[in-house]
């Protein structure tokens, strides 16, 4: 409960903890909006391939991927309220106050689940707003929860490399830097490297492109919460969290 | 009297510079104990080492007599050099943090709030606190859940002269409660006046420690004239044949005498000296310490 108290005492006070979350929640629902738009337009007296998208179920992956997208948002968040903290020897305060290393890194899972919740929360709505019933007027909710379930395990996995970039940076632009060019430049690049070497198909266990699986686009192979592929994305999140600890108790304070 | 800190050998290395050299000392129940020193004397990296924020190279220290971790560090209120709290947060949404963080959920935040003087400005955001006011919270959040002891690192600095003379109420009361006190600070006027025990502390190592009576005393020297300096000076190392006796001025100093200047005055007296002048002497304890950290006293 003490870890709950200090999430939230912490963020419930905080202004720019409204202005990212609301900034979230807008934007999956407004490009959630602009893709449900086309969907709905008809090309020659033809509907466009993914008109179906925004029918239940598959408007479950759909709104997910769509905000998934937009994890970003939480991961600047994020980025900047732990770079903070650090900076501003709130942590070291935390530490002298009685918590250990790991209860700080405890502290900092629990709140990427808050904001990983509410992003799935702003998702659900979306998906009240937009879906659409489908032939036969079912909502499948199995496959809402299995999609649901992919997308926090995403959210957490995003996440904690956020945490881990700010505790190993510990200044907010750095590490913002450093989170949106792994996932687009520098893991494209190690890819192609381990291509290069023959190793094939292992770009596709590497970080961001393992946690991209479990939030797949409808249609394509959908998340599967036994296959290998998701246990490695949670590997991957465990990592960065028992990283994020060693790095705070490798050095002082 | 049961021990609340002990340090064996503790030792510390920044850039390749020994800050502390083995350092020991201990701390007992009850005791408003000073950690006296210039500045790098390695005051604060004793602090933070004990308080878990900086990684000792070797050596030990225990709380309690048990053991080291959270568990120990959540029955000590401290303030480490600056406080630190979330600038976006009231004086008192942070205390109510500090408070969950110290597992202290039905902690009263009004009473160490009064305590300090900020009840006032308590739900005002910690960013807009003066340099004084942030001080105060920081100590506000130290007393919080009345802890069995106090770790204070330097608590007046950037403090104004009513808020230094409150401060040291606080501690002072604390003390007088039978609370632990451990006080780092450079000034000896303040742990004079708030502290019954002290270390002096200089390049990472203890030089002296005990009550301050104690640390901070020397027997001083007698001070004599007469009319015939010469005659006089004869006289007494006859009768103080150890004594070192040193002219000044018109003055004789007499070190290490055996005799209280009593007895002196009488045997001089008996041998027909009649003495202008005869007082016990001691040095400042400004002086005291700084020869103490200047290495200059035996």
């Amino acid at each position: 409960m003490s870890f709950l108290r200090v999430v939230f005492g912490k963020l419930s006070h905080y202004r720019s903890f409204y202005k990212f979350t609301g900034l979230h929640g807008v934007a999956i629902l407004a490009l959630a909006y602009i893709a449900s738009s086309f969907s709905s337009v008809d090309v020659n007296g033809q509907a466009m391939p993914f008109a179906v998208w925004f029918e239940y179920p598959a408007a479950f992956g759909t709104v997910a991927v769509l905000a998934r997208w937009l994890f970003y948002i939480p991961a600047f968040f994020t980025v900047q309220l732990v770079a903070s903290e650090l900076e501003l020897k709130i942590v070291r305060a935390q530490i002298i106050a009685g918590w250990e290393h790991r209860d700080v890194v405890i502290g900092w899972l629990l709140q990427s689940l808050l904001l990983v919740l509410i992003g799935l929360s702003f998702a659900v709505i979306t998906v009240a707003v937009l879906g659409r019933a489908n032939a036969n007027g079912t909502i499948d909710v199995t496959a809402a929860l299995k999609v649901a379930l992919g997308f926090v395990i995403y959210g957490m996995g995003f996440l904690s490399f956020a945490v881990l970039a700010a505790a190993v940076l510990r200044r907010p632009v750095p590490a913002l830097v450093f989170l949106c060019l792994w996932p687009l430049m520098i893991e494209p690049l190690v890819g192609y490297g381990l291509e290069r070497a023959e190793l094939i198909g292992w770009r596709d266990f590497m970080p961001f492109a393992t946690f991209g699986t479990l939030v797949p686009w409808p249609g394509s192979e959908a998340f599967d919460p036994a296959s290998t592929k998701t246990f490695v994305a949670l590997g991957y999140a465990v990592l960065a969290n028992v990283l994020t600890w060693a790095k705070l108790s490798s050095g002082d304070q | 009297m049961s021990q609340v800190l002990s340090i064996e050998g503790l030792r510390k290395t920044y850039d390749r510079k020994l800050v502390l050299k083995g350092l020991s000392l201990s701390v007992a129940a009850g005791q408003v104990f000073g950690l006296l020193g210039p500045n790098g004397s390695g005051k604060t990296t004793t602090l933070g080492i004990v308080l878990g924020v900086v990684r000792a190279g070797g050596g030990r220290f225990g709380w309690f007599g048990s053991g080291n971790g959270g568990r120990e560090r959540k029955r000590i209120g401290s303030l480490l050099e600056q406080p630190c709290f979330y600038p976006w947060l009231s004086g008192r949404v942070n205390l109510r943090v500090f408070a969950a963080v110290k597992g202290l959920a039905d902690a009263s935040l009004d009473e160490p709030l009064a305590t300090v003087g900020l009840s006032v400005a308590a739900d005002q955001a910690f960013g807009t606190y003066s340099l004084g006011m942030k001080q105060r919270l920081g100590i506000a959040a130290a007393l919080l859940g009345k802890p069995e002891v106090l770790v204070l690192d330097e608590p007046t600095n950037g403090v104004d002269a009513q808020g230094i003379f409150e401060i040291r109420e606080i501690i002072m009361e604390y003390g007088r409660r039978g609370g632990t006190v451990i006080l780092a600070s450079h000034m000896l006027d303040e742990v004079e006046k708030v502290c019954s025990h002290v270390a002096i502390l200089k390049d990472g190592e203890v030089l002296k420690t005990g009550t301050i009576a104690a640390v901070l005393s020397t027997k001083g020297w007698i001070e004599a004239a007469a009319a015939d300096l010469s005659a006089l000076e004869r006289r007494l190392k006859e009768i103080e044949p150890l004594a070192r006796v040193e002219r000044r001025g018109g003055l004789l100093e007499i070190y290490d005498a055996q005799r209280s200047p009593g007895e002196i005055n009488a045997k001089l007296a008996a041998e027909g000296v009649v003495l202008e002048h005869l007082a016990r002497k001691q040095p400042s304890l400004e002086t005291q310490y700084l020869q103490l950290v200047k290495g200059s006293l035996s």
